[in-house]
């Protein structure tokens, strides 16, 4: 009996490959912002192209904040994804300040702000970059699944955070170190794509839902 | 960054299709089992152009990328006949990562702008076709059928200015040919512009893009007649980028 999913429609777009992948894993598939279906699934991808400002301020204008906080208290899996990855956090910093969903600890900032030398970065950060897997995140990857394969990355603005432990994974670009994989008991953000990042990608969005 | 290797596929209806100098077409097979060979064997991204956007009905290429992005799962762009917000809004929508934009861009130069702001230059590829004319290139659009008069260095940068997040750059002249590539045109375009150049028009063997390498760091390379006559596969080709001393995605 497959799982049912539901990929949170909250308008940001570019979903379509992020719902193709749930189909291609075998997963019951929901696209859709309506409360009642996204609580009976077993697990929520948020998904998510775009600025964190007004990522959040979809959420809300359609009721969502809520409902996604209240799954993630039933303890089943939410999974972010990209924007959905970053607001999992407590705060974005992209186009002022604004309070995201507060599950991880840490901000969202641009990328140039990570180091006092990163001001002359290119971005977006966007093409294939690898993942270094701290051994909190080895669970996720096994031999078919390397932890050091190349995932696709889009994206200008990352999670900048004090709390190592939630930290599964670092990806490095240019002379910056930023987590392109975190999770805490059962709520986890991915920076890249997973759903554009070949049969690795899928492998490890099936090894994430499943677990 | 690693270089991309990115497949081009020209299609016209429902063909995949290949000419010479964009000319001259002759039918290839299938775009979805095309692109899906292509990605079963590593490609990087998937670039698909409609090849006769402003002849014939374009809803047909949305309906192949909406196709293509059920069992493909790496980044695709799809260009020809792109004129529109509702255009690019529609090609996000059945999948499509990035939009290349040629023709339109050249017609209305703010509508790259526009576009750039909404959708985010990430999504934005500025399509440049370049056909040699004396010591210089000349844009032209329609793919290859009109010239416009317009230099491509100078085009580029103002392309750069408007917002693309990257710039295609397809040489006329040496596409379809498998005769390399345009080495000079590229220079004069590396030097112009800081954005990521997919450079297209040309690959026959690993030694033509050898011959790129002592340039700038290289983005990307899009191939299409290499590929779809069979003359490489995806792995040989990345194989070989291996064995000049490029990093590639393996």
């Amino acid at each position: 009996m497959s799982k049912t999913i539901s990929v949170v429609n909250y308008g940001t777009g570019n979903v379509k490959s992020v719902v193709a992948a749930m189909i291609k894993l075998g997963f019951n598939v929901n696209y859709t912002d309506d409360p009642n279906l996204i609580l009976s699934s077993d697990a929520i991808v948020l998904p998510g192209v775009g600025a964190f400002k007004y990522g959040m301020e979809n959420l809300h204008k359609k009721g969502l904040v809520d409902t996604v906080k209240y799954f993630a208290q039933t303890k089943r899996k939410v999974l972010g994804i990209c924007l959905g990855m970053q607001l999992l956090v407590d705060e974005g910093h992209e186009f002022g300040i604004h309070k995201g969903l507060g599950f991880f600890d840490g901000q969202v900032i641009s990328l140039k702000n990570f180091a006092s030398s990163a001001d002359k970065l290119s971005l977006p950060h966007v093409g294939w970059n690898s993942i270094d897997t701290s051994e909190k995140g080895s669970h996720l990857f096994d031999a078919n699944n390397g932890s050091r394969s190349l995932y696709y990355f889009l994206h200008s603005y990352a999670l900048k955070t004090s709390s190592k432990q939630d930290v599964l994974a670092y990806t490095e670009y240019s002379n910056i170190s930023f987590p392109s994989i975190i999770q805490k008991e059962n709520i986890i953000g991915m920076q890249f794509h997973p759903e554009k990042s070949g049969e690795i990608g899928l492998n490890l969005l099936k090894k994430v839902l499943l677990e | 960054m690693l270089t991309r290797v990115i497949s081009r596929i020209d299609v016209k209806n429902e063909y995949v299709i290949k000419g010479i100098h964009l000319e001259g077409l002759r039918k290839v097979g299938d775009p979805k089992q095309i692109a899906l060979q292509y990605y079963q064997q590593g490609i990087d991204e998937i670039l698909l152009m409609d090849a006769v956007a402003s002849l014939y009905d374009r809803n047909n290429l949305f309906h192949i990328v909406n196709e293509v992005t059920n069992d493909i799962f790496v980044p695709i762009a799809v260009g020809g006949g792109i004129r529109t917000s509702y255009d690019i809004d529609k090609a996000l929508q059945v999948g499509a990562d990035k939009v290349a934009i040629n023709t339109a861009a050249v017609r209305n130069p703010k509508f790259i702008a526009e576009a750039s702001r909404f959708f985010g230059s990430q999504c934005i590829i500025g399509s440049i076709e370049a056909k040699s004319k004396g010591k210089m290139w000349e844009v032209y659009v329609d793919n290859g059928r009109e010239s416009t008069g317009i230099n491509v260095v100078e085009w580029a940068k103002q392309l750069e200015q408007l917002g693309v997040g990257e710039i295609l750059l397809t040489s006329v002249d040496q596409e379809g040919t498998k005769n390399g590539f345009a080495y000079e045109l590229i220079r004069q375009i590396e030097q112009a512009v800081d954005c990521p150049i997919i450079i297209s028009g040309g690959y026959g063997r690993p030694e033509h893009i050898k011959m790129l390498a002592e340039a700038k760091s290289l983005s990307a390379i899009a191939i299409a007649s290499a590929l779809h006559y069979k003359l490489e596969t995806v792995t040989q080709i990345k194989h070989s980028l291996q064995l000049l001393g490029m990093e590639v995605r393996i």
